[in-house]
């Protein structure tokens, strides 16, 4: 840093410059280094360069609602249980690889890339026609499968073998979330596949950890990482109907386009005419995860 | 003019020199800051006018927070923090016109945040970087007011509440110190706080400008939400049950206070 005085004193002066003069730019010079040096201890320790390795878990935060239902339903009225599943599209295995540069001892910034490999969840529903004595089953499952881009300031307290630290950066994902739906009634069944795709996934993460050297060049760590991020596809599409085992994609409406804004056309019932557009969803994925990893210091 | 250089002089070096007079590194503390929160929500709402149909984000945790916390740093480089904040959040609104109704939707929070941490700190004079690492619980209300116009104007407000909002945050900041005791300080705060309220209930509702409530019943006027219920009729004067939703709170902001040291 530099410090610069708004005033050129030497122009108010008429005279040339004098010894004392001189001094003064002695002085200036002191002030700045003065100035300079009390933030040194920011920026005096060597500098360090790294790649890590980990694998975390993560558990979600926040979630979408399904329903698993379960009961029995008769013509004259019926009772059925309503049971509330969250459905977190962050949930599962991260593998990570990173790389990371030092500025001092204290700060750095580190760029991550990471493979999430969502965990499948499943809903089920069973209900009961006791005037026919047949059993209706739908079943739901979904997961993802995401690349996740880190970028990250990190913060360390630089001394000792175990030194803690923390980061704080964005979070992109890029990827594909699949879903997949089975009924069955009686001799009927029903099997369809579809896919979120296209879009990306903007949020933040934070991390606090503690490493441990092994030796000068490698260290073991361990961190509590927290994403915060939810995803927005370009598009949902049915990537495969069968009924009774034979294939009825034909019967389906294959593609919905997501956006802020759409036209909805409907008939003369108030139904709407083609559903290819619907207003543009947020998929949560927001996650707290515990990871284990290694780094090496070159 | 020779006393003149010498004023700036010295006034240049106070103030180098002030600036390298750190907040001390270790001991009890007290912080008092606010900022503005954004929304990182993931719901949303419909807004429709004829056969246009618009989505309008919906986030309960952006808006204004005012903040005082408590802290002990251990050593120069580790402590511990409890931050007590209030969220007085930002109104959502939309706007739906069918035909000659017209329907106005006004979501916003209210919402007391507690927030224990672990803070570190890089332990440095002058301009020190520090982050934090911790939870956050909230506990207050939702409120949504409908207006909708139709041969009359109906007006009603829904308050939802009820539980305790469970999450993270974190926070990446720069102290700068002005004394021994006295220090600004300027950081960028995550939250990643979710809520699923417990209950809903109607607590006024008007008919141009009238009173009537009188007119719900009590399955009209209150919902409760549970993880699991069976669905029969249990009669007008019973709640409705309905299964719990989380409400989006997650936000990133900006926050600026002063920070004494004890």
């Amino acid at each position: 840093m530099q410090v610069t005085f708004s005033v050129n004193i030497f122009a108010a002066s008429k005279f040339p410059p004098k010894p004392y003069m001189r001094n003064f730019s002695f002085l200036k010079l002191a002030c700045v280094t003065t100035f300079f040096f009390s933030f040194a201890a920011i920026s005096s320790e060597a500098q360090n360069k790294y790649i890590k390795l980990s694998g975390s878990y993560h558990l979600g935060l926040d979630s979408n609602p399904a329903n698993a239902g379960s009961g029995n339903i008769n013509s004259g009225g019926s009772t059925t249980r309503n049971e509330r599943v969250g459905i977190n599209y962050g949930k599962g295995a991260v593998y990570n690889v990173a790389l990371g540069y030092m500025f001092n001892g204290n700060i750095g910034v580190e760029m991550g890339l990471g493979y999430l490999k969502g965990r499948k969840l499943t809903t089920e529903s069973r209900y009961y026609y006791p005037e026919y004595y047949i059993t209706e089953t739908n079943n739901y499952e979904t997961y993802s499968r995401m690349t996740l881009l880190q970028p990250a300031v990190v913060l360390t307290t630089g001394s000792g073998k175990l030194k803690p630290y923390a980061k704080l950066g964005m979070l992109l994902a890029f990827g594909t979330i699949y879903e997949k739906q089975y009924d069955a009634l009686y001799d009927l069944s029903r099997e369809i596949s579809a896919e979120y795709s296209g879009g990306y996934g903007f949020g933040f993460q934070s991390a606090a950890g503690l490493t441990l050297q092994a030796n000068e060049n490698i260290d073991f760590f361990m961190e509590f990482t927290m994403h915060n991020l939810s995803y927005a596809p370009e598009k949902w599409m049915i990537t495969g109907a069968k009924e009774n085992g034979a294939d009825m994609m034909y019967k389906y409406e294959r593609e919905v386009s997501f956006s802020d804004e759409f036209f909805q056309d409907y008939n003369a019932k108030g139904e709407p005419t083609k559903i290819t557009e619907a207003h543009r969803i947020h998929l949560p994925m927001s996650t707290v995860g515990l990871g284990f990893g290694m780094k090496v210091n070159f | 003019m020779k006393l003149g250089n010498i004023k700036k002089v010295a006034l240049a070096a106070t103030l180098s020199l002030g600036l390298s007079v750190a907040a001390q590194a270790q001991g009890a503390y007290a912080k008092l800051g606010a900022g503005y929160q954004f929304g990182m929500g993931s719901a949303t709402v419909t807004q429709t006018t004829g056969s246009q149909i618009e989505r309008i984000k919906l986030n309960y945790g952006k808006g204004v927070v005012g903040n005082l916390a408590l802290g002990y740093m251990f050593n120069p480089n580790i402590g511990a923090e409890l931050g007590f904040g209030y969220l007085a959040g930002a109104k959502n609104e939309s706007k739906n016109v069918y035909g000659n109704r017209v329907e106005d939707d006004t979501y916003y929070s209210r919402m007391l945040l507690i927030q224990p941490s672990i803070v570190i700190s890089a332990g440095k004079e002058g301009l020190n970087p520090y982050a934090k690492f911790g939870l956050v619980a909230a506990k207050g209300k939702l409120v949504h007011e409908l207006e909708y116009t139709q041969n009359g104007v109906a007006e009603m407000e829904i308050e939802q509440n009820g539980g305790w909002g469970l999450g993270l945050q974190g926070a990446l900041g720069v102290e700068f110190g002005l004394s021994d005791q006295l220090a600004f300080f300027s950081e960028l705060s995550m939250s990643n706080l979710s809520y699923a309220p417990e209950r809903s209930e109607v607590v006024a509702y008007r008919y141009n400008g009238t009173d009537a409530m009188h007119y719900l019943t009590v399955r009209d006027r209150e919902t409760v939400y549970v993880d699991s219920y069976v669905d029969s009729n249990k009669g007008e004067a019973m709640p409705r049950e309905r299964l719990k939703e989380n409400v989006p709170f997650s936000s990133v902001g900006i926050n600026l206070g002063v920070k004494y040291n004890f």
